[in-house]
């Protein structure tokens, strides 16, 4: 079963259009939603949460429109926003009282582990937190009702490198379960390409590309050389280049690529930099 | 639901303590100069506005928006500010009742409790609406707008326009009927309010 489907879903706000977008997460796997800030990755988000309303197309939850029974469907849908909304003056200890007068299968000793895990005291004010704590504080929350999709919104920006190390391995592990899925966004690519097994990219609300990772890898290399060597190349393999004094560096096509010319692998950084500007 | 209602009995005995010691007070001086209808109508006033309070406090934490992820609905998320107001109505009725029975006779308990509920419900059910429609900042000035706008109207309505009091034209006969009816017709349009709260909220900014 696919955790959840876009079918030409689309938004516009006066000069701002989103999509359509067609977009497939299967089950047991995690995607990745790259695009600039402004892309259109929030309003994606809450598009699939029906916080917004599309002008067109559908989603669907776990195998169910998530117009039609929404309120059950969260219940197996954590959710991470860029911002934690929580009240000022709430303890994690209140927060885990109040969700759990939401969630029916709220699992409190689950979330008391969470917050041991993430060495936050229960009985500290949300307002006393650094923004790692209260990011820490909202994955917490989004974990423990035991979720079958975990929909992440820039959950890991603003974080120091250490805590969002230790965050995308948490998120890692929620995979490990066959029937569990994530759709995380992120400007930042690299913790992206650590977990990931789809890659969407959004630029300027349009889908560039969605694809497999591994298959990105495959299709895609980088070709260090000289101007002379690239210029003999068939344009249609070059997808963008920047040239130094010392060279050239081109991410290319690698099937259309002379066999024996040698590539490096391309990181997604470079390869989303190259779709939306058209140079590297 | 039971999730927002507690979420907002926190915020209330976190954000609201002197809102609520204030009211206490002005219990105690209604308890002892209870002809003195100022405090009771400054309580249920103030109590009133203990929704919009606690929404403006939603507005400025996001929790607005991030409650959205959660198993509710948006009608539930309206109803429990309605609910709370309710609650500080009843609340307030009570009070009433019990320092009328000690203070009045029997007979008074009718029209204070009409006073009361009035005076409680229809700030909430004028000033929710808006805040759901506009937000807290701007509903506020709609509100005082509004309520300007009711106290020239009433005092024309008073003095008839001309100097001549029109409420002793009425007669004590039309005030004996006049304030159940504000009673009801303050419950009755906080139950109007609750629905097109509701209405507006589930349009809102979609």
């Amino acid at each position: 079963m696919n955790a959840l489907e876009l079918k030409h879903l689309q938004k516009s706000y006066g000069d701002f259009t989103l999509g359509p977008l067609d977009l497939t997460l299967p089950s047991g796997c995690v995607m990745g939603l790259i695009g600039e800030n402004g892309a259109g990755k929030s309003t994606t988000m809450k598009l699939i949460l029906d916080m917004l309303h599309p002008d067109a197309g559908s989603v669907q939850i776990l195998g169910q429109d998530n117009r039609a029974n929404l309120r059950a469907l969260k219940e197996d849908v954590g959710v991470v926003l860029d911002e934690v909304g929580l009240s000022q003056c709430l303890t994690p200890r209140q927060v885990g009282k109040m969700m759990g007068g939401m969630f029916r299968r709220w699992d409190d000793a689950g979330y008391k582990e969470y917050l041991r895990r993430f060495s936050l005291p229960e009985d500290k004010r949300f307002k006393e937190f650094s923004r790692g704590m209260k990011m820490k504080l909202g994955i917490a929350v989004a974990l423990s009702h035991h979720p079958k999709l975990l929909l992440l919104d820039e959950a890991t920006s603003g974080l120091d490198p250490v805590i969002r190390d230790e965050i995308v391995d948490l998120f890692g592990e929620f995979t490990r379960e066959e029937d569990h899925a994530v759709l995380i966004s992120s400007h930042i690519v690299s913790d992206l390409e650590k977990i990931c097994d789809y890659i969407a990219f959004l630029h300027r609300g349009k889908l560039l590309l969605w694809e497999e990772k591994d298959r990105l890898k495959e299709r895609y290399g980088v070709l260090h050389c000289t101007r002379d060597t690239l210029a003999a190349l068939d344009p249609a393999a070059v997808l963008g280049k920047r040239e130094s004094p010392y060279g050239v560096e081109a991410i290319v096509e690698r099937d259309l690529v002379p066999a024996g010319w040698e590539l490096g692998p391309v990181d997604l950084e470079q390869l989303f930099i190259v779709m939306a500007k058209g140079e590297m | 639901m039971k999730g927002l209602l507690l979420k907002d009995f926190y915020l209330l005995a976190s954000y609201c303590k002197s809102f609520l010691l204030i009211s206490a007070v002005f219990i105690g001086l209604f308890a002892v100069e209870p002809s003195n209808f100022f405090f009771l109508l400054m309580l249920c006033i103030m109590l009133g506005m203990l929704p919009t309070t606690l929404l403006s406090y939603d507005e400025r934490e996001h929790w607005n928006v991030y409650s959205q992820v959660f198993p509710v609905t948006r009608g539930q998320y309206v109803s429990v500010k309605y609910l709370i107001g309710l609650l500080c109505s009843v609340l307030v009725a009570l009070v009433v009742a019990a320092i009328c029975l000690i203070r009045f006779e029997a007979g008074a308990l009718l029209p204070l409790l009409c006073i009361s509920l009035a005076c409680s419900l229809i700030p909430a059910a004028l000033l929710l609406p808006l805040s759901f429609r506009f937000g807290t900042e701007k509903a506020r000035y709609l509100y005082l707008a509004f309520i300007a706008l009711a106290a020239f109207a009433g005092a024309f309505l008073i003095t008839g326009g001309e100097g001549t009091a029109a409420a002793s034209a009425l007669g004590p006969a039309a005030i004996t009927w006049m304030v159940p009816l504000l009673g009801a017709g303050g419950a009755a349009l906080y139950g109007l309010s609750w629905l097109l709260s509701i209405w507006i909220y589930q349009r809102r900014t979609r």
